[in-house]
């Protein structure tokens, strides 16, 4: 959460606080968000504060020493500012951009504002060596900033979270304005000349995400990416990734997802939850609801018999449901939906104990500033069921699936005219925009007509929360096809093509410069993972360019693969792992979109012999 | 084309002979506080889009829905009456004509945020443009009287939302405040498709010791 929303949210820290800590308290907060350092609580600012609206020298120090064993962020520069009071920098990885807060020309005339708000106001920033060590070519201090606005894109100083020049098509500018009285907070007084004080800065706009690490200190913690694979039951495999979004990387937020891979018997079981992310403890939502559902559902499917359908009319049959409740007339798969409604109240009542544990235990009290809510547990669900079952003579994939709030299951067929279907719909509350979630659930009645089935020729299923699934929704332009697309072009699913075909195809497309070309227009800016070493630069290339580029739509590429394998020649795998799963995490991290800020979760589900096209 | 979910913001500004001087200098200079302040937030960044409308005695949109990086800086003059009611039209033609509603074949943009400022009491036939402001739902509707001669009674009609800042020299406190809800808003998880039927009012930040909330 933002500081911004959290001011919002709690009413505090206002204007009207007017005293001289709450001056200061503006003014850290401000500072801190600026800094882009994640304020983990209201709580912490008010400490800073305090410590900076504090007499003496002695007592300042003791308060910040104690700050800083806390957060590694925090720095305290032993030298003492003009007015001999020591000051606070927040040191951050990378942390290149660095406003200068000016405290307002009104409140520099109160005797009663403190020194030190001055102090940070008026210094040149420091850039301390705080976690990775930036390379001796980059300099560690700024000069102080001048007078008037001013924005220097700089390349010499611009420099990757792990201290590596980038590449200057992605140069972050080292900002050294310092904001305007005008742009002052608090100020509130427009030049008595009217002047142009504040052109609007071109360069300003130049910002980068910065990945920052999530906040130690939080309750709960959640490791920020996974990914896993393996076998599941009646000759299916899994890989599955989950990556914490920009958002909660740039805020120093935790990844809020999380999902469950499972088998009983026959069955295959997937979960796949989203924690609100407005809500600091929506991950202990996300990953209690998916671990009970599987444990509910291994334990109700243990004896669970498959229905006897062979025939198409049999399964015909077996697939109807009964008028308006919902139900299966056929017992075994009633037997099978009856366990998807009960993991679902078994999730609900899984974070409703996770939370008065909480609430009980204190835990997340200190994090939180206040006793939690159920709503601070809030997550969605997307619980499927898959077994391979006799179809007129050939093995196909049955799949029942539910979900409360959004996210999105969907079966992708062999057959190439049947699209990727849906499993179930996505909820919204009271306002489109707001998925329901798990916690607020109350249609208990109506959820077994919530659980969709699928039962076709079979290619994969993918289950995702809407960090995935609102990128590739056929509205905004792309399709759950290029979901399928983009991991073959990209070599996160191993694609082979016998060479004369692609030798054919180059040909077709008008040779290899044409090929080349497309590579290029198609190539997403490198981008490199912050969040495991050795980083690794990785190199992405989107499905809908590469298509365009060819002059080709993105259903051509995957009727005529070799289009695609043409790529492999002169383009790169993702990375140099070879591992399906981390391929599939580099993707879902390193994949960036525009207006998109979520957390990714992915898990395919697909034959043993992997995913045909 | 694959396409990203906007945040349309529209300022909706008197550029009456009565704001001349000191108040269309701020008015000038709120503008690039608004696009500066975004333009550090990458999430603004990435979502928000800004359109201008400036009435005096006409009204016209002087800057289109232009995203922060392109958004040029419009040429702003203090001349003539306060046509309120043209404002409120021209704001409502331009919504529905650069607001994309959602549809089976698109996502469409989040519900617009309008923040309207005023100096001093409409002098057209603003009534008539009420019925036409509230067939529609916002995202956030918020109306400013500033300056001693403001008039917030007519505002109240228009909206729920509505500030008054006692002196125009406050005029970029007012501005601030408007970035820093433009940012709640683009952060918050509540922003609200243009195609929802219903509209939540939208989380404010607190205001500023200079303006006060109308109730």
């Amino acid at each position: 959460m933002s500081i911004a929303s959290e001011n919002a949210g709690s009413g505090k820290f206002s204007d009207d606080d007017q005293s001289s800590t709450g001056t200061v308290r503006q003014t850290v907060k401000a500072y801190l968000h600026i800094k882009r350092y994640a304020v983990s609580s209201d709580a912490k600012v008010i400490q800073i504060a305090e410590a900076l609206s504090s007499p003496n020298n002695e007592a300042r120090l003791n308060i910040l020493n104690a700050l800083c064993k806390q957060h590694e962020h925090l720095v305290v520069q032993p030298q003492a500012s003009p007015d001999g009071l020591i000051r606070l920098e927040c040191a951050l990885q990378g942390g290149l951009l660095d406003n200068k807060i000016i405290p307002s020309a009104n409140r520099a005339s109160s005797a009663s504002r403190p020194a030190v708000a001055r102090a940070i106001a008026t210094e040149p920033p420091v850039i301390a060596a705080v976690g990775p060590k930036p390379e001796p070519s980059v300099p560690l201090v700024q000069k102080p900033p001048p007078l008037t606005a001013e924005v220097t894109p700089s390349k010499e100083v611009s420099q990757s979270p792990t201290g590596r020049i980038d590449n200057p098509k992605q140069v972050v500018p080292v900002v050294t304005a310092k904001l305007t009285e005008s742009d002052n907070s608090g100020t509130g007084r427009i030049p008595a000349n009217g002047s142009v004080e504040h052109p609007i800065d071109p360069q300003l706009g130049i910002w980068a995400w910065k990945p920052l690490p999530t906040s130690a200190e939080e309750p709960d913690p959640h490791k920020e990416f996974d990914s896993s694979s393996g076998s599941l039951a009646s000759n299916l495999n899994f890989i599955a990734a989950r990556a914490r979004g920009k958002k909660h990387k740039h805020e120093g937020t935790h990844c809020d997802d999380w999902y469950e891979v499972d088998t009983i018997g026959d069955w295959s079981l997937i979960s796949v939850s989203d924690g609100a992310g407005s809500k600091r403890a929506s991950r202990v939502g996300a990953r209690s609801c998916t671990i009970a559902s599987n444990s509910y559902l291994k334990k109700s499917l243990e004896k669970a018999r498959l229905p006897e359908a062979k025939s198409r009319k049999e399964w015909d049959e077996a697939l109807k449901t009964k008028g308006p409740s919902g139900e299966y007339i056929n017992p075994e798969l009633r037997v099978i939906q009856a366990a998807i409604v009960g993991s679902v109240r078994a999730a609900f009542d899984a974070v409703v104990k996770e939370f008065e544990d909480r609430k009980a235990s204190g835990l997340w009290d200190k994090a939180l500033g206040r006793i939690p809510e159920l709503k601070d547990f809030r997550s969605t669900l997307l619980v499927s069921v898959l077994a391979t079952v006799d179809f007129e003579g050939e093995r196909r994939v049955l799949c029942l699936s539910a979900q409360v709030g959004d996210g999105l299951t969907v079966m992708y067929y062999s057959r190439p005219d049947l699209p990727p279907q849906p499993l179930a719909a996505k909820d919204s509350g009271e306002y489109s925009s707001e998925t329901e979630f798990l916690v607020d659930f109350k249609k208990w009645d109506g959820l077994n007509t919530k659980v969709g089935a699928a039962l076709a020729p079979f290619r994969t299923l993918i289950s995702m929360t809407d960090g995935i699934d609102d990128i590739y929704d056929p509205r905004s332009g792309r399709d759950y096809n290029w979901i399928i697309a983009e991991l073959f072009l990209n070599q996160v699913l191993p694609l082979k093509c016998a060479v004369e075909n692609v030798d054919a195809a180059i040909t077709d497309i008008g040779g290899i410069e044409v090929l080349e070309k497309a590579v290029a227009e198609s190539r997403q800016a490198r981008t490199k993972r912050l969040m495991e070493e050795p980083a690794e630069e990785i190199c992405i290339l989107d499905v809908g360019d590469y298509a365009k580029a060819l002059s080709k739509t993105v259903d051509d590429l995957l009727r005529r693969p070799e289009l695609m394998c043409a790529a492999h020649r002169v383009s790169p795998p993702i990375s140099t792992d070879k591992r399906t799963d981390y391929r599939l995490l580099q993707w879902i991290d390193g994949k960036d979109v525009k207006g998109e800020f979520d957390d990714r979760t992915i898990v395919i589900v697909m034959p043993s012999t992997g995913v045909s096209l | 084309m694959p396409q990203t979910r906007r945040l349309p913001v529209y300022l909706v500004l008197d550029t009456s002979g009565s704001m001349g001087g000191a108040p269309i200098d701020a008015v000038r200079e709120g503008i690039r506080i608004i696009v500066n302040q975004l333009r550090k937030d990458p999430q603004a960044l990435e979502t928000v889009h800004i359109g201008v409308i400036t009435f005096d005695s006409d009204a016209r949109q002087v800057v289109p829905l232009t995203d922060l990086m392109s958004f040029k800086e419009p040429q702003i003059d203090a001349n003539g009456s306060t046509s309120l009611g043209s404002a409120l039209r021209t704001l409502c033609k331009s919504a529905d004509t650069e607001v994309k509603k959602g549809s089976q074949d698109q996502k469409g943009d989040w519900k617009p945020m309008v923040f309207l400022m005023t100096d001093g009491e409409p002098t057209d036939n603003w009534e008539s443009a009420i019925p036409e402001i509230k067939k529609r739902t916002w995202g956030a509707f918020v109306a400013c009287g500033a300056g001693p001669g403001a008039k917030t009674e007519p505002l109240k009609k228009i909206t729920e939302t509505v500030l008054k800042l006692h002196e125009t020299q406050d005029l970029n406190q007012f501005f601030k405040w408007v970035s820093s809800s433009i940012k709640t808003a683009s952060a918050s998880m509540k922003m609200v498709p243009a195609d929802a039927g219903a509209a939540q009012p939208a989380q404010l930040p607190p205001t500023p010791q200079a303006i006060t909330v109308v109730p």
